[in-house]
């Protein structure tokens, strides 16, 4: 490896390294604001300025050291002074922090970009002197006020934890030297530095605690592993591989129907362990929604402040665990819901207390697991939704004939139109939200991840979204059916239901094609050879007109055009397989992937909203 | 036209001529397994294949070159080669041995490439006893040599 690559692999961990520590930074932060006892975030906070400022030095990435520099000082005043802490100081501590992430986000993406970071510098250093002010007047000069020296100072900073000297001896003038000195000795010895941090947080639990035996704990708690998202996919992926090649053996003729029990006793164990080995591997993959919620929680905070909403939010549920892949696409619909039920739901504090509630509102963000989901509530105590202002609206956008009609739908009917594309009842458009790009994009994206939402709402006493989502995208429920001699797999969240039909009950309508009537209800069947290109084969045909008097197996597709029938040759049978994309030149969306069998075969898995659009289109062109 | 390096090549059968694709491009060689048609794609798109875990679209070399199909039988292979576009496996007759060749032995024939779907046939290797039709892997497969069928294919349906 050369030097520049070993320098270049350098500065990558840096970064990763300092981006998971900020989500420290973040917690702290956030935990700051409603502790008693600030002191121990402040430390947290403080380390991680301290680390990002010693890292980013070590790799040359001076602008950024030289800010946490900056930040750094802040902290280490607040973290002996902790009373002084204030929703401004807070305020200024998460833009410091929104600031690394963005510098990080662009050192990571070798995006160098210009980071202007001069304002907040200044803002950090008017408060560091504004604090000084404080502290030396609050306190006044006080009986050790004598300047101590270095050496002093130097002993009394390792033996700790009969720390500071600072807290001892108030800041006079002349001790700024010291304290510089101090804070430069810390930033040199971080080893050591961190050590005393933790043995500061620890005081009070071990008040004769020793150094060692905080090291010793230091260790302890370090046991979670940062591993590449793609590392464990690709061990997914040879694990996947594993549980085929098990299944088709125990499958092979000469297992099934071996007589040596020490060999089936064997393929029974490997069984086992495989399929125990999978259900690990994949649970490697879920990731609590904990730091999800910090956002959230960090969202809202803003969104409070900057619109004058106080605002009492509850996260329920935040150890609640979903796969990485839904993770990661949960995190902008949450995002989007939360600034819109600040923004929209909750009413402003004279608007509250017109309506006879407490100033302050409620939000309430739940998740929990519910079997093979897991579901997301946003609950808060304001105006509710106005029914009769959707169904306006919504005849406005033509979604609705009349008045008339709205007042036949149910409460569920009207609140869905808030989904429909370009919906948006916001009088005035914030910048926040109201652009009537919201909740149709929130919806898309809670689809895409097989997830459901719905709405309920009174009107005056508030509003409750439901997000249901899979706890995992990648591994795909289906019934696997046999069409045209080809065998494919149907998801199993978008069949309504799979029925007999005598060939002689399809009606012909024409320009919708073949329909079913299926409990009084007209349901056309896609056109499955125009919908795939598929050029009949001569015996199939045959097959086919000495059918007539057949009955035939049609699986009803529930997809978001509605209900449609798909008839199948035969159903063979319902698996559960790892769904992996097309992913070449080509792309055919009426295949959502494409999957392993057990027996080792590979199947394609329809998409039914494509295909019945898609068949829809034929029919249109028929016509 | 992409230059033709000189190194190592894999060579194999279409009917009775001679091809090769560099060695660097070649992932791995299987023997022929089960094949997953899929609707809607290219005529040469044979299918899909499950290869350890990945899904990679199979590509019948004598249907892009134009020639008829022959029924797979011992010798035919199946060629996973690393193309632009990602994993890619090519259908051919049989596989032959690995030869190296010296850029003298490389030669580019003014005529060939002429015609634009078949550009990706882009050199030519000459040994004492055989010539063998080089491939450029990533002009084969780009994704425009996948979206560009398609849309011919479109046209023609």
């Amino acid at each position: 490896m050369s030097d520049d690559d070993f320098l270049l692999e350098l500065k990558r961990d840096f970064v990763n390294e300092a981006l998971f520590m900020m989500e420290q930074y973040e917690e702290s932060m956030l935990a700051l604001e409603a502790a008693t006892e600030p002191q121990e975030h402040i430390s947290c906070i403080f380390r991680v300025a301290h680390s990002i400022k010693g890292g980013a030095a070590a790799v040359g990435f001076e602008d950024l050291s030289k800010f946490a520099h900056k930040a750094e000082d802040l902290l280490s005043l607040l973290r002996v002074h902790a009373e002084h802490v204030n929703t401004e100081i807070i305020t200024l501590l998460l833009a410091v922090g929104d600031q690394f992430k963005e510098r990080l986000a662009q050192l990571k993406s070798n995006a160098e970009k210009d980071w202007n970071v001069q304002d907040l510098a200044d803002k950090i250093l008017s408060w560091i002197e504004k604090l000084q002010r404080q502290i030396n007047s609050n306190q006044a000069v006080s009986e050790k006020s004598e300047t101590r020296s270095n050496d002093e100072l130097l002993e009394d900073f390792f033996s700790a934890p009969t720390m500071p000297i600072v807290e001892q001896a108030p800041l006079a003038e002349e001790d700024l030297t010291n304290y510089e000195l101090l804070a430069q000795l810390e930033s040199e010895k971080s080893s050591v530095a961190s050590v005393v941090d933790q043995v500061l947080a620890a005081q009070k639990e071990w008040p004769a605690a020793k150094v060692e035996k905080t090291e010793k704990k230091l260790v302890q708690e370090g046991t979670i592993l940062k591993v590449d998202s793609l590392r464990v996919d690709s061990v997914l992926d040879v694990v996947s591989e594993i549980v085929v090649l098990k299944n088709q053996l125990m499958h092979s003729e000469s297992v099934r129907k071996a007589e040596d029990a020490r060999l089936n006793f064997i393929v029974d164990q490997i069984d086992k362990s495989i399929r125990d080995l999978y259900e690990k591997t994949l649970g490697i993959r879920m990731t609590p929604l904990k730091s999800l919620f910090m956002k959230l929680q960090r969202t809202v905070r803003d969104v409070s402040v900057k619109l004058s909403k106080p605002v009492d939010l509850q996260l329920i549920g935040e150890e609640t665990e979903v796969d990485r892949s839904v993770f990661e696409l949960l995190g902008d619909p949450l995002m989007h819901m939360a600034r819109n039920a600040m923004d929209h739901g909750i009413e402003n504090p004279e608007g509250r207390k017109a309506a006879g509630k407490p100033a302050t509102a409620k939000l309430i963000i739940a998740a929990k697991q519910v079997g093979g989901s897991v579901e997301i509530e946003i609950t808060e105590d304001g105006r509710g939704i106005e029914r009769n202002k959707i169904i306006l609206k919504a005849i406005e956008k033509g979604l609705l004939a009349s008045p008339e009609e709205g007042q036949k739908l149910t409460d569920q009917q009207v609140f869905q139109f808030l989904f429909a594309a370009g919906f948006s009842t916001a009088e005035k458009v914030t910048d926040l939200s109201g652009r009537g790009v919201g909740l149709d994009v929130v919806r898309s994206n809670i689809e895409k991840i097989k997830g459901q939402i719905s709405v309920e709402s009174q009107f005056g006493f508030g509003t409750k979204f439901k997000i249901s989502i899979p706890l995992t995208t990648s591994i795909t429920d289906g019934i696997v059916v046999a069409i045209f001699g080809q065998r494919y797999m149907v998801p199993i969240h978008s069949i309504r239901e799979i029925l007999q039909f005598y060939d002689h009950e399809v009606t012909e309508v024409a320009r919708l094609g073949n329909v079913l009537r299926i409990r009084d209800k007209m349901t056309p069947i896609l056109n499955l050879e125009k919908v795939l290109n598929y050029k009949p084969v001569a015996q199939i045909l045959q097959d086919q007109s000495k059918a007539i008097q057949k009955q035939s197996t049609y699986v009803v597709l529930e997809s978001s055009l509605g209900l449609s029938a798909l008839r199948v040759d035969e159903v063979i049978g319902q698996s559960q397989v790892v769904a992996k994309p097309l992913q070449v030149g080509y792309h055919v969306p009426e295949f959502s992937g494409a999957a392993t069998l057990g027996d080792g075969r590979t199947v394609l898995i329809l998409e039914p909203n494509s295909l019945v659009q898609s068949g829809i289109k034929n029919l249109k062109e028929v016509a | 036209m992409s230059k033709m390096e000189n190194g190592r090549f894999l060579t194999f059968m279409i009917r009775d001529e001679y091809y090769g694709v560099p060695i660097s491009k070649v992932r791995e060689i299987n023997q022929m397994m089960d094949i997953t048609p899929v609707p809607k794609t290219p005529q040469f798109v044979e299918g899909v294949v499950n290869l350890r875990g990945k899904i990679l679209p199979v590509v019948n070399l004598r249907e892009k070159l134009s020639f008829e199909k022959k029924a797979y039988d011992r010798e035919t292979c199946i060629v996973v080669l690393e193309a632009v576009v990602g994993h890619v496996g090519i259908v051919v007759d049989a596989v032959r041995e690995v030869v190296d060749l010296k850029a003298e032995q490389i030669e580019v024939p003014p005529h060939m490439g002429d015609q634009t779907e078949l550009k990706f046939l882009s050199a030519l290797g000459k040994l004492e006893d055989k010539v063998i039709i080089l491939l450029d892997v990533d002009l084969a497969f780009s994704e425009e040599a996948f979206g560009q069928s398609i849309s011919v294919q479109k046209t023609a349906a």
